[in-house]
């Protein structure tokens, strides 16, 4: 079950994700959120050296005790569950770039799902921009594709791979395109 | 005798009354019918979507075992 049908002649050119970066600092805050539990009993304990009840009070916050361990796996799940749905999202959203079209599929959320075609004879500019030390070591960025016409769009792939790469790819497909419906008309004319 | 209005901790005196053991229970239970609707419909977005990637089942066997696993910690002190 496809979410759209390649036209007649029509041929998949690339399959386009975020940068694996992209993926990597949205999982961060669960990384950072799952070791929080694990450093409160040390802080806690650390500061309550001059009252030795609260103090052992507090080392009780550690994997030996079942109930902080029952907690903390608990934690852990559902954060896990958080982490997954971000790869979800990650990997359900891309670019598909045809010989005669630009698909955008868009995951919004569960039971939320958009997909949008720019007909590359239509793309009017096509512009890179790449922000940022990461972006830059990196090397990923946002390629921002204008279309032509009275109800004007544009959409924007952002945080992927080689966005200049991807320009010229768009260019690429842009010429190959025109020039196969010109012999096409050209065809038709005689 | 001490006024019972400023005795610490009066409020909490409930928590005797509650069967730790059935209170984790339906805590576990909750959070199992969380986790299995969340698998189920990530399964199924998955397997529809991203069908025709070497991704998918992968990603779904993952979770599976690292929520399994993860589940097993949280019981290991109090099953084991």
């Amino acid at each position: 079950m496809e979410e759209f049908e390649l036209h007649a002649g029509e041929r998949v050119t690339r399959t386009v994700r975020k940068h694996w970066f992209v993926l990597l600092a949205s999982l961060i805050p669960f990384a950072l959120l799952a070791l929080l539990p694990t450093l409160v009993g040390p802080f806690l304990t650390g500061l309550s050296v001059s009252n030795a009840e609260a103090a052992a009070l507090f080392a009780q916050l550690s994997g030996d005790n079942r109930w902080f361990r029952l907690f903390l796996g608990l934690w852990w799940l559902l954060l896990w569950i958080g982490a997954f749905n971000a790869f979800t999202q990650y990997y359900l959203n891309h670019w598909v770039i045809t010989s005669q079209r630009i698909v955008r599929i868009r995951q919004r959320g569960f039971f939320a799902r958009e997909v949008a075609s720019f007909h590359l004879n239509r793309v009017q500019d096509v512009t890179t921009e790449v922000n940022g030390i990461f972006a830059d070591l990196l090397g990923y960025g946002s390629v921002r594709v204008q279309t032509a016409g009275t109800d004007s769009k544009h959409f924007v792939m952002d945080g992927i791979d080689d966005p200049q790469g991807m320009r010229d790819l768009i260019m690429r497909q842009i010429t190959d395109h025109l020039r196969a419906n010109n012999q096409t008309h050209a065809l038709h004319s005689l | 005798m001490q006024d019972p209005a400023v005795q610490p901790f009066t409020v909490l005196d409930f928590i005797r009354f509650i069967d730790v053991g059935k209170a984790v229970s339906v805590a576990f239970a909750i959070l199992f019918i969380i986790w299995a609707l969340y698998t189920v419909i990530a399964g199924y977005h998955w397997l529809r979507y991203g069908h025709s990637s070497a991704v998918a089942i992968p990603a779904l066997i993952v979770h599976v075992v690292v929520s399994w696993l993860l589940a097993g910690y949280a019981v290991s002190g109090i099953i084991g």
